[in-house]
């Protein structure tokens, strides 16, 4: 061994980019899911502020001008009772937006935890806990929904809570699969040597590095948690009137579709729209989201 | 050695080499350890004992050579001393405490005193962690200490290992294999351990950084009155840096001697077919010499041969090889041999 060979103190290769930076670069690259990623900002940022942007109070009745066209007065025509159909829009993005996002807090929340526990303990603990999941995951989910929405009593926040019960399951699946390879990791079982708790080695090892799938599943459980929300209020099982969401206003206009076809084609295409932008923004994640273990040497 | 290393000595205050205690510092005896294989939808599997009744000691500041082909139990030797797979039988003792019997937060604490390193350095860093919180880690487990004084020790710990500090902020990602084999080496010194288990911590590396990691190794040893059980299945590399070396093969250890002794006299018949498989670096030579080539495989660990473990491969093989296990034997030269060659 040669004393230059010994005696070079490494230099790293010039600086690369941190991980953050190459996500963002590379996500960046993906046109459409940063058009989706705009999209939804715009959207979010218009029902936080719809108070500000809303044209007219979007409970006020006027039965003197019901069923106005687009134009005019009111942007996007008035309802069956002469409400504005923008302003009830805008407000209605709230009731719909914070659904989706109780319904994908409980699923994450009631499944990350069963998932993490599952993949690690493995064994028994894995069994019981896949088990119950695969139980939950036989029930068809809207049905389910009506059933307990019908014994709970309609409200928007049952109706959530129900829908985010029945997502949990594919968090489940999700976080143990991942869980599961992660375990195997040597950085867990060196950890593991130093004599780390369970719980430090799960939070600090195991959930950061099983965090990318799980964005990209709450992108995608978004979408799908808006179109329930959607479903449940068309059924009348969601959110009570007078206030609005953009399914029960399809609900409400549905009568009207030959005479009126605003009163659905705008909530309609919002929330077609929405949904379509958490699943672009979804597969946009997933793929600029990847590890990257083995770079370097 | 390298002057990052003696440079960084005089940085580091915080770690002191420890006054020589009498005795071993690790004892093991009978160490037996079954894994439990699946069976199938009825009945249970059966067992497959992957160690032995493996008894080794390693005293201070010395380096024990643990070798064997794939499958003889080496690795899952080491890991059952730290207690990272659970032994089924036998008795470890670190410094006089018996580790076997710790409890779980009995057994955390010990940790402190015993570290590993391990083969793959590629995935024993967290790539999700900048290397300064994977080599904190132990740190922030065992030692209270405040951000200032931590970030303090990381740097130190970098630099002990021939490091900049200032890499702590750095993915793992950014490191070649020999500079995270040494952030792993930073981690497992972090607590100032009295056994260090190196478990194939060279065999990924390319040739000269083996050398390098070797060299640290030794440097650390001095340093710190580290005593190291170094497993491998590379020779050349056992030879380079162990004081003894004991040789497994089917779960037992067969062989046990001084590095010199066991390279120039084996005693027992594995270790000698292990040592003409080691390539001579000189033709001539390499091309006269005797190889003793094993027939056949490696037996089934879950279904040993009777008698001697070595009966079926090896060229002396006589009866009593086949219905007797042959006792540990004091081998000629120093060490101990397991074969009935000698008894």
């Amino acid at each position: 061994m040669t004393a230059t060979a010994l005696d070079r103190r490494e230099a790293l290769a010039p600086p690369e980019p941190s991980a953050r930076a190459r996500f963002v670069r590379r996500f960046r690259r993906q046109k459409l899911a940063l058009a989706a990623l705009v999209y939804l900002v715009l959207v979010v940022l218009a029902a936080a502020l719809a108070p500000l942007l809303a044209t007219h109070d979007p409970l006020a009745q006027n039965l003197g001008s019901v069923l106005q066209q687009p134009g005019g007065g009111h942007i996007l025509g008035t309802d069956d009772l002469g409400r504005d159909v923008f302003s009830r829009a805008l407000y209605a993005g709230r009731v719909s937006l914070v659904a989706a996002a109780q319904a994908v807090g409980v699923a994450v929340v009631l499944g990350v935890i069963p998932g993490l526990i599952a993949g690690y303990a493995g064994r028994k603990v894995d069994a019981v806990i896949m088990r119950l999941t695969d139980a939950l995951m036989s029930f068809p989910p809207l049905i389910l929904a009506i059933a307990f929405v019908g014994v709970l009593g309609p409200s928007l926040t049952n109706a959530m809570f129900v829908i985010g019960v029945i997502f949990a399951p594919r968090f489940v699946r999700l976080v143990r699969g991942t869980v599961l390879s992660i375990r195997e990791e040597t950085f867990v079982e060196a950890s593991r040597s130093i004599g780390t708790p369970t719980p430090r080695v799960i939070l600090r090892h195991v959930l950061p590095n099983a965090l990318s799938p799980l964005i990209v599943q709450i992108s995608l459980t978004a979408a799908m948690a808006m179109l329930a929300e959607a479903s449940l209020s068309f059924l009348g099982l969601g959110v009570q009137p007078p206030d609005a969401s953009w399914g029960s206003m399809i609900e409400r206009g549905f009568r009207y579709t030959a005479t009126a076809p605003w009163l659905t084609v705008f909530p309609g295409l919002l929330i077609a729209l929405t949904v379509l932008a958490f699943n672009i923004l979804g597969d946009g994640l997933r793929d600029s989201l990847g590890r990257e273990i083995r770079r370097g040497s | 050695m390298t002057n990052a290393v003696n440079a960084s000595q005089s940085t580091s205050g915080s770690v002191s080499p420890r006054a020589d205690p009498a005795g071993p510092v690790a004892e093991v005896e009978d160490l037996t350890v079954d894994f439990r294989l699946r069976g199938g939808i009825l009945g249970r599997g059966g067992t497959l004992r992957a160690v032995r009744g493996v008894s080794l000691e390693i005293g201070e500041r010395e380096t024990l050579g643990l070798v064997g082909e794939s499958g003889s139990g080496k690795s899952t030797t080491g890991r059952a001393m730290l207690r990272l797979v659970e032994p089924t039988a036998g008795s470890v003792r670190l410094d006089g405490e018996e580790i076997t019997a710790l409890g779980r937060g009995d057994l955390r604490l010990a940790r402190r005193r015993m570290q590993m390193v391990f083969q793959d350095p590629y995935s024993s860093l967290d790539p999700a962690m900048v290397v300064g919180e994977s080599i904190g880690e132990p740190l922030d487990v065992h030692e209270s200490l405040s951000r200032s004084e931590r970030s303090t020790r990381v740097g130190d710990l970098l630099e002990h290992v021939g490091l900049s500090a200032t890499y702590a902020q750095r993915y793992p990602y950014e490191f070649s294999g020999g500079q995270r084999q040494r952030l792993a080496i930073a981690r497992a010194i972090a607590l100032n351990p009295r056994l260090l288990v190196c478990d194939e911590a060279v065999s990924a590396l390319d040739v000269s950084t083996q050398n390098q990691i070797l060299n640290l190794l030794e440097d650390l040893q001095a340093e710190f009155g580290l005593s190291y059980l170094f497993i491998a299945h590379d020779l050349a590399v056992v030879r380079h840096i162990a004081h003894r070396v004991a040789v497994m093969y089917l779960g037992e250890i067969v062989e046990t001697a001084p590095t010199d002794r066991l390279f120039d006299r084996p005693a027992h018949p594995y270790t000698e077919a292990l040592l003409s498989a080691v390539p001579v670096p000189n033709p001539r030579r390499q091309r006269e010499r005797e190889r003793i080539v094993l027939r056949g495989e490696v037996p089934d660990a879950a279904n040993p041969p009777s008698g001697c473990a070595f009966h079926t491969r090896c060229p002396h093989v006589m009866d009593v090889c086949k219905v007797e296990a042959p006792p540990v034997v004091t081998a000629p030269g120093g060490g101990t041999v397991r074969c009935h060659l000698h008894t």
